[in-house]
């Protein structure tokens, strides 16, 4: 079930220091403090900043990876097929993305949903994609983030926070998604 | 209010790319109450999509349990259905 909020009741003697603790924790803890995701059109800070889902999906050569493995990096989650023309459109500025930031702390991870392995990997080949793809053969991984259309990207920061959502695609290569990225890497 | 076997997360990102207006709840991992109103598929772990109307009172007062391939209710039958129990 939905877990309602709860707030802690306070008495009026511990309000003050109770609302000074507070707001710090707000600034301590607000994930990727400063990103603009406007900057990158249709771009939706997903609200709450829940945590990613962990999952473990197999590269096309048979290697099991997890979200998890990804903890400690900014990840670009891109869920995409062959038959996706918008996928197929932004690709290759996503690529420009990975090779600009991927030594800086970017990671993407781009699960294919439900193509065949094969179509899966001459489709990365002929757009010469060089960041990793994993494969998720029933589609479990793609309804839990809601791939209901494709393609959806998730921004994950760090600690595995889920910062802000697309649907459909985007330049990724824009100045505005560069900049939204650089600030993202240089949050530690 | 809907109510599915899919975690709050997955309900989030739905909910997020319809644009809902009421509440969907996640039965997530336990399915008791979607096994409490005798929709659960066990195999599956998943609900048959169905509908019910509660009254004021908390009683059932319409229930449609949807068998596979079989179409969705109209919007219009659900509230003649809501009429009724005035």
């Amino acid at each position: 079930m939905i877990e309602a909020r709860r707030f802690p009741l306070i008495s009026r003697g511990r309000l003050l220091p109770a609302a000074v603790f507070s707001v710090c924790s707000v600034l301590l803890i607000a994930p990727a403090a400063g990103a603009d995701y406007k900057q990158v059109p249709k771009l939706e800070e997903v609200k709450d900043h829940p945590a990613a889902p962990d999952f473990t999906l197999p590269r096309p050569d048979g290697k099991k990876i997890s979200l998890k493995d990804y903890r400690g990096k900014v990840v670009f989650l891109n869920f995409w097929a062959t038959w996706c023309e918008s996928c197929r459109d932004e690709m290759p500025a996503m690529d420009r993305l990975y090779r600009e930031f991927k030594g800086k702390g970017l990671e993407i991870v781009a699960v294919n949903v439900k193509d065949k392995r094969d179509d899966a990997l001459a489709f990365v080949k002929k757009l010469k994609i060089t960041y990793p793809i994993m494969m998720d053969p029933e589609g479990e991984v793609g309804l839990l983030y809601g791939a209901f259309g494709m393609p959806v990207t998730y921004l994950i920061d760090r600690k595995g926070v889920v910062l802000a959502r697309m649907w459909g695609p985007a330049d990724w290569h824009s100045p505005g998604a560069r900049n939204l990225i650089k600030t993202l890497v240089e949050q530690k | 209010m809907g109510i599915s076997a899919n975690v709050r997360f997955s309900q989030q990102a739905f909910a997020d790319f319809l644009k809902l207006n009421f509440p969907l709840v996640s039965d997530a991992p336990d399915l008791k109450t979607i096994e409490a109103y005798g929709v659960l598929i066990p195999d599956r772990k998943l609900a048959q999509r169905s509908y019910f109307i509660v009254d004021k009172q908390g009683v059932i007062r319409y229930k449609k349990i949807l068998q596979a391939k079989e179409p969705l209710l109209s919007n219009e039958a659900l509230l003649e259905e809501v009429k009724k129990l005035k």
